[in-house]
């Protein structure tokens, strides 16, 4: 079931949850809402579910509008960040409870009904558990008891709140493979919030990027690293370095650098901030432009070196990653001066709040170049 | 489950483990000295009176005991005592859950004004109370000249006595369910509905049964009230007997008569059916606990 919602707004008082958010799910797809606490990821879900009503704009159902339609018509499978299973009735009981209030002569006989569970709980591997109470298994397989249940109304949708929120990393991650494998089984459209770019990004077929009841960006994994649309999306898909810069016309001068780079700029000259990830700082060889650093800590954690700097000019703060069998890591000594290519950066215009973009006002992508060394294949592992 | 458990009063906890070494293990003196404590305050203020009205209800033999219970104002006493059970445990029972319900479930203007006036019949004084009804329904009063001229007694008769017994046992059900119903919020009957479950299937098959021990204690404490209410059903009865008498009001009148006996005779009685109440519940309890432990097979 395609969804769609358009021009969704919602108050929560003074506070603004939802602004003006517009958003298609093509049918089969499994989709991420991704963004910090409060950026009304799960609002949105909720309003999709009919727990929560917007003050305007529609919710639709493939050609039907269901905005008006109260939770229990809607035919959703909501999955609660907590479960929310009913403390005192057991598995089966918990799992068939959607079968069991429907009207008489929709109601499935009995028999039908325990044959249906049971399908269910081995589909989420849980067979064997049907008498247990929800106080006797494990937060993994209350997680999956919840899930068996959304399923066995036949939702149109599927709907996720933070679902592995609750759970110890090893399950989550375990989790998140079986849920992705379940979802190319069942091919039902799914929509889940989460706040962990990682869950996000691995299982997601698109993501939905949100803060501030806005959404900044609605994308792939490749498209949401290739092509961050702002700064904020930037900065939360992973650690980020800003570099205030020049630019004039298409010619991008970094601090204290002696040639400029060129870029394909859709925008006028002027300051601007220059995003990096620290995984795509590298020793710059001769005749390439490069920022001068001083290196003031290494540290190898891991497979990873990891080193802070401060630009010679501006003295911007720096943090650098190399895979620890990279050719430049004896480079990077405390004290050393060192030259650094940027292999990889998005340019956004200049913000005085640029240190902690996250509280950036939706800014635009004004040019982005990208550099790669064909030479350094090592590069390819942090690309 | 652990949660409903925990938040109702009355319910035994866990036993602790007999552990030597326990982080909250306290010295042998320390324990001795509060068990102690406890037992003996429960025997000298609960076990000892309760004793002493049987004692002094068959002080003058068996006989005298069933005449003051069979004589016809005494019967006349118990009669109405139920009947007002009988209408204002079921009444606030409806009317506890509903303004619990929408007291946790909903948020809405004056819900903090709805929450002092479910306290107020606890605030006050019974004997106001009582002359709060004389005031509006008595003949003086402001219903008073309208009631009359329509025939209809609400002071010095059967319904006066209902609606100060319903007035004071107001907030026992409401009180129960407020923390209990607070501290389950609305997952659950989120869920439900997103499940198709309508309000009333919501309400029955997943916010009742887990309030249900919340719910039972208050009931019990409710009807407890309900027909030991003495001050607020004094000022408005009337006491007339064998009409206008409850149990507690045909006591006091014995008493005041030097019958010491028959008095105690009837407030044996009575006492037996504050009993008999919580022995309900307790089974109650236990055939609940077992249906959840049948569950867990």
């Amino acid at each position: 079931m395609k969804i769609a919602v358009q021009g969704i707004r919602k108050h929560f008082g003074a506070l603004t949850v939802l602004d003006d958010v517009s958003l298609d799910v093509t049918s089969g797809d499994l989709v991420a809402l991704l963004g910090p606490s409060g950026s009304g990821k799960t609002t949105l879900l909720r309003i999709i579910a009919g727990l929560e009503f917007p003050e305007a704009g529609s919710v639709w159902f493939g050609e039907e509008n269901v905005a008006d339609r109260p939770a229990r018509d809607r035919r959703v499978g909501f999955v609660f960040q907590h479960y929310a299973l009913f403390r005192h009735m057991n598995v089966l009981e918990n799992v068939a409870f959607g079968m069991r209030v429907k009207a008489r002569h929709e109601r499935p006989a009995e028999t039908e009904i325990q044959r249906r569970v049971f399908d269910l709980l081995r589909l989420v591997q849980l067979d064997g558990l049907a008498g247990r109470m929800p106080t006797q298994i494990s937060g993994g397989q209350r997680q999956r008891v919840a899930l068996a249940r959304a399923l066995a109304v036949g939702p149109r949708v599927l709907l996720l709140d933070e679902p592995f929120g609750a759970l110890d990393s090893r399950v989550r991650k375990e989790l998140r493979r079986w849920l992705r494998r379940l979802h190319e089984e069942l091919r039902l459209t799914t929509l889940f919030v989460t706040h962990d770019q990682e869950e996000a990004l691995e299982l997601a077929d698109r993501v939905v990027v949100l803060n501030r009841g806005k959404i900044e960006q609605v994308g792939s994994t490749d498209e949401l690293y290739e092509r961050p649309a702002t700064p904020f999306v930037f900065d939360f898909l992973g650690d980020t370095n800003v570099l205030p810069a020049e630019l004039a016309g298409r010619q991008l001068t970094l601090p204290g650098a002696q040639q400029s780079l060129a870029i394909d700029s859709i925008h006028p000259s002027g300051p601007v901030d220059v995003y990096v990830r620290p995984g795509d700082l590298r020793l710059a060889e001769a005749g390439h432009p490069g920022v001068e650093a001083l290196i003031t800590s290494v540290q190898r954690t891991g497979p990873i070196v990891r080193a802070t700097a401060d630009t010679l000019v501006g003295g911007t703060h720096l943090s650098i990653e190399l895979p620890h069998l990279h050719h430049d890591v004896p480079h990077f000594r405390a004290g050393a001066t060192v030259r650094l290519r940027l292999m990889q950066f998005s340019v956004f215009p200049h913000s005085e709040r640029a240190a902690r973009p996250s509280t950036l006002e939706a800014p635009v992508l004004i040019g982005r170049e990208r550099e790669r060394s064909e030479e350094d294949p090592q590069d390819e592992q942090h690309g | 489950m652990s949660a409903a458990t925990s938040a109702t009063p009355g319910v035994p906890a866990t036993p602790r483990r007999a552990h030597p070494r326990a982080a909250t293990y306290d010295p042998t003196w320390v324990r001795v000295l509060l068990i102690g404590a406890a037992l003996s305050f429960l025997g000298l203020f609960l076990v000892l009176p309760l004793v002493t009205v049987f004692i002094e209800a068959f002080s003058k033999g068996a006989a005298v005991y069933g005449e003051a219970i069979r004589e016809p104002t005494a019967l006349a006493a118990i009669r109405l005592t139920l009947l007002v059970a009988a209408i204002s445990v079921p009444a606030n029972t409806i009317f506890g859950i509903a303004a619990a319900w929408a007291i946790t479930k909903f948020d809405f203007r004056g819900k903090s004004l709805l929450i002092t006036a479910i306290d107020l019949p606890l605030a006050v004084s019974p004997v106001v109370s009582g002359l709060i009804f004389v005031l509006l329904f008595g003949a003086q009063g402001l219903f008073g000249p309208w009631l009359m001229a329509h025939g209809i007694k609400i002071i010095f008769a059967v319904p006066g006595i209902l609606i100060a017994t319903t007035f004071i046992t107001f907030p026992f059900v409401a009180r129960e369910l407020i923390p209990v119903m607070q501290e389950l919020g609305t997952e659950e009957e989120e869920a439900a509905t997103s499940l198709g479950a309508s309000g009333w299937q919501t309400f029955r098959r997943v916010t009742l049964p887990n309030v249900r021990l919340g719910l039972l204690y208050g009931v019990v404490l409710l009807n407890a009230r309900a027909m030991g209410e003495f001050g607020a059903v004094s000022v408005v009865s009337g006491h007339i007997r064998g009409m206008t008498n409850t149990m507690p009001l045909h006591v006091e009148i014995l008493y005041n008569e030097y019958q010491g006996a028959a008095a105690f005779a009837v407030a044996s009685l009575l006492a037996l059916l504050a009993i008999a109440t919580l022995a309900a519940k307790t089974l109650l309890e236990w055939r609940m606990g077992r249906r959840a432990k049948e569950g867990h097979a």
